[in-house]
């Protein structure tokens, strides 16, 4: 659900609750109120007129034809009780077939317009007060006449505004009474909720175990299966980390302790000729050791998230070899191996620094693994559309066998020479899965290893 | 050749001084960016060594002020290698060369002879390379205080080899280079030049290594 971007919504669920709720429930009491009232109005104002319609019948059965005129015939004690209510007054106005006052009061108020029906009702001002007039039309010898009865409406008005009072009253009651239904329904829904919040802060900041699904409600159960399942992966990342971190003390220890004994060592000879044999040990071992500490930091760049970091831009492999061949030549010059480039250009998208660390540690590794004497060959072009960097040299090749653990970390062939960090072919597999490239081992005609590293085509 | 390291590593600091006075350079050694700004304004020196992790003023922004104030002296950047970034700023902001830690003294020594013989250059249109000697504005040659007889495409190879090292300098580069001369040259000319100046070299131990598929490195003879 997308929520509103207004500030002024409010942030708690009963909030938010409470927000949508009161105006449905304000609308709903007013419409309610005016339902009502219109019913019970209908309800007493029948009940009224019927009176009223009874009274102004009675009032006709009272007028005599004299001859050519009409006369009421009501006898003071009559007229007293009909004009005398408890509450209301009483008026009456009877009219000849000409429309001449035959009794009553002249001064009603006549129908705002001619009634088809009769009797007909209407609402009128007379004498400032609100009455209710009835006109009932009725046949005589001497033709239709009109009687006319008005009774004030003080009782109806009463009536009605006690009944609204009375009906606003429960109305509001019902409303009050569910908006807590609510509050206290939704802190109960919430418990769940409430529950994990408690679960998850008292946890020690290492502890990735699943979170409890007892008890959780279904609308909730994605969200803990969403959480539990980030907690698994952050688990095994975790666990990835301790197991290289443990990996790497242990490897970089083995060196350190190496350095030790042999500097002790040193420091108690004699001899000027064993001391610097002692020394170029040192040396050696110091540099594998710095060796070992930048692979491990670049294995550390070069696997996610920490490769995120490393922008992309548009490079040529070809000019990214030649700008690090310098570096090659002493290595392979040290160990006396021919070192030849055949690159083309092979543009592709990627990380510079990456670029240079894949080339870098293939070709070390193709020096490291190459005796004396022997080739290494580096190529880049691009191949059926998709650019490719390629290392081949002419060691003692790797059995197929171990072609896929060589790309595990600190894994060494069984028996192979060279004093590697045991990590720079991890390096390079970190580096191929950062671009989406993909790298093959093979076995060059003239024996030795190839590795391919086939980018996207781009 | 007088050479400023500012370094904060007592150790690291010590080894370079040591490593330098051994290579024939006189070397200073400060502390931290502030002094090394000071003294920048009235101690002479040659070329500078500065560690990017410096307390106070850091490395970047002690090359950023010398270059401001119009000191275009040259400045080997020395930094941890985890900072790809900070090398890039390096160079942006006035280093004309970086060295990453932890650093074989040979190297670095190389670089800062490379250094020293570019800035030289173009003061005095003279490049030096151990026993060799370029004169650039008179067009002479002398190796090991005798003339040598050099053409003058052989020159324009030399000088752009010389003014590279210790870095490569790759074939299509030479070719582009030479190719104002107005006639068309072929690779395969380059490598007969080149070979042509390795015959000449190769007797004061100057070496012009070939990387094969790319180009050629020119290597003065390793001194003490």
């Amino acid at each position: 659900m997308r929520l509103p971007k207004r500030s002024s919504f409010p942030r708690s669920l009963h909030g938010r609750l409470l927000a949508l709720l009161m105006p449905a429930l304000g609308v709903l009491l007013v419409f309610n109120l005016w339902c009502d009232f219109r019913a019970a109005g209908e309800y007493t104002q029948d009940a009224y007129d019927q009176a009223l319609a009874d009274t102004a019948v009675a009032l006709a059965a009272h007028v005599r034809s004299r001859g050519e005129r009409l006369a009421l015939d009501l006898s003071p004690e009559a007229e007293v009780t009909l004009r005398t209510d408890r509450s209301e007054d009483m008026h009456y106005l009877v009219r000849g077939p000409d429309g001449a006052v035959v009794a009553g009061d002249a001064d009603l108020p006549s129908a705002p317009s001619p009634f088809e029906r009769s009797p007909s009702f209407f609402d009128a001002k007379y004498r400032d007060s609100g009455v209710r007039v009835v006109v009932y039309r009725t046949a005589t010898p001497l033709g239709e006449m009109t009687v006319q009865v008005a009774k004030t409406t003080r009782r109806r008005d009463e009536l009605t505004r006690r009944f609204v009072k009375e009906d606003l009253l429960q109305d509001m009651l019902l409303v009050l009474a569910t908006l807590v239904l609510v509050l206290v329904g939704v802190r109960l829904a919430l418990k769940p909720l409430v529950r994990l919040r408690a679960d998850l802060e008292q946890r020690l900041p290492g502890d990735l175990r699943a979170l409890p699904g007892v008890g959780v409600p279904n609308e909730v159960r994605p969200l803990v299966d969403a959480l539990n399942h980030q907690l698994r992966l952050l688990k095994s990342a975790s666990e990835a980390q301790q197991h290289f971190l443990a990996n790497a003390a242990h490897q970089l220890r083995t060196p350190l302790a190496g350095l030790q004994t042999q500097l002790e060592v040193t420091a108690q000879e004699r001899d000027p000729q064993r001391v610097r044999e002692g020394l170029s040990a040192l040396h050696d071992a110091m540099r594998r050791t710095a060796h070992l500490a930048n692979q491990l930091l670049a294995l550390a760049r070069a696997q996610p998230p920490a490769n995120l970091t490393q922008g992309t831009q548009s490079l040529d492999l070809s000019e990214e070899m030649a700008a690090t061949a310098s570096l090659y030549l002493d290595r392979a010059l040290a160990n006396d191996i021919d070192l030849e480039f055949e690159t083309g250009p092979a543009p592709v998208r990627a990380s510079r620094w990456l670029i240079r660390e894949l080339g870098a540690n293939l070709i070390e590794n193709a020096i490291l693994y190459t005796p004396r004497g022997g080739q290494v060959t580096v190529r880049c072009g691009v191949n059926e559309h998709r650019p490719f960097l390629e290392v081949e040299d002419s060691g003692p090749g790797i059995p197929p066998a171990e072609r896929e653990r060589v790309f595990e970390r600190f894994y060494r062939i069984p028996n192979s020479r060279g004093d590697g960090s045991g990590l720079g072919l991890a390096i390079v597999k970190e580096i191929v899965r950062a671009h989406a490239a993909t790298i093959a081992v093979s076995e060059p005609p003239r024996g030795g290893t190839r590795f391919t590293v086939t980018f996207q085509a781009s | 050749m007088r050479i400023l390291i500012v370094e904060d590593d007592r150790w690291v600091a010590g080894a370079l001084k040591r490593g330098l006075e051994r290579a024939g350079f006189a070397a200073d050694h400060l502390r931290s960016g502030e002094e090394a700004e000071a003294c920048a304004r009235h101690e002479a020196f040659d070329l500078a060594i500065v560690d990017l992790g410096l307390p106070g003023i850091d490395g970047l922004e002690l090359v950023r002020r010398w270059r401001h104030a119009g000191d275009a002296r040259p400045v080997l950047i020395l930094t941890a290698r985890d900072s790809l970034n900070d090398r890039v700023d390096a160079l942006e902001l006035g280093g004309d060369d970086f060295v990453a830690k932890p650093f074989e003294l040979p190297e670095l020594i190389a670089r800062v002879r490379a250094l020293i013989r570019r800035s030289k250059a173009v003061a005095s249109s003279r490049l030096t390379c151990g026993p060799l000697e370029l004169d650039l504005g008179r067009r002479i040659a002398r190796l090991d205080g005798q003339p040598l007889e050099l053409r003058r495409r052989e020159w324009e190879i030399l000088e752009c080899l010389l003014l590279s090292s210790p870095k490569m300098v790759t074939k299509s580069s030479l070719v582009q280079t030479l190719v104002g001369w107005g006639s068309e040259l072929t690779t395969n000319a380059v490598e007969v030049y080149v070979s042509r100046l390795r015959a000449k070299l190769q007797p004061a131990g100057i070496e012009i290594r070939t990387i094969r598929g790319l180009g050629y490195r020119l290597d003065a003879p390793a001194e003490a």
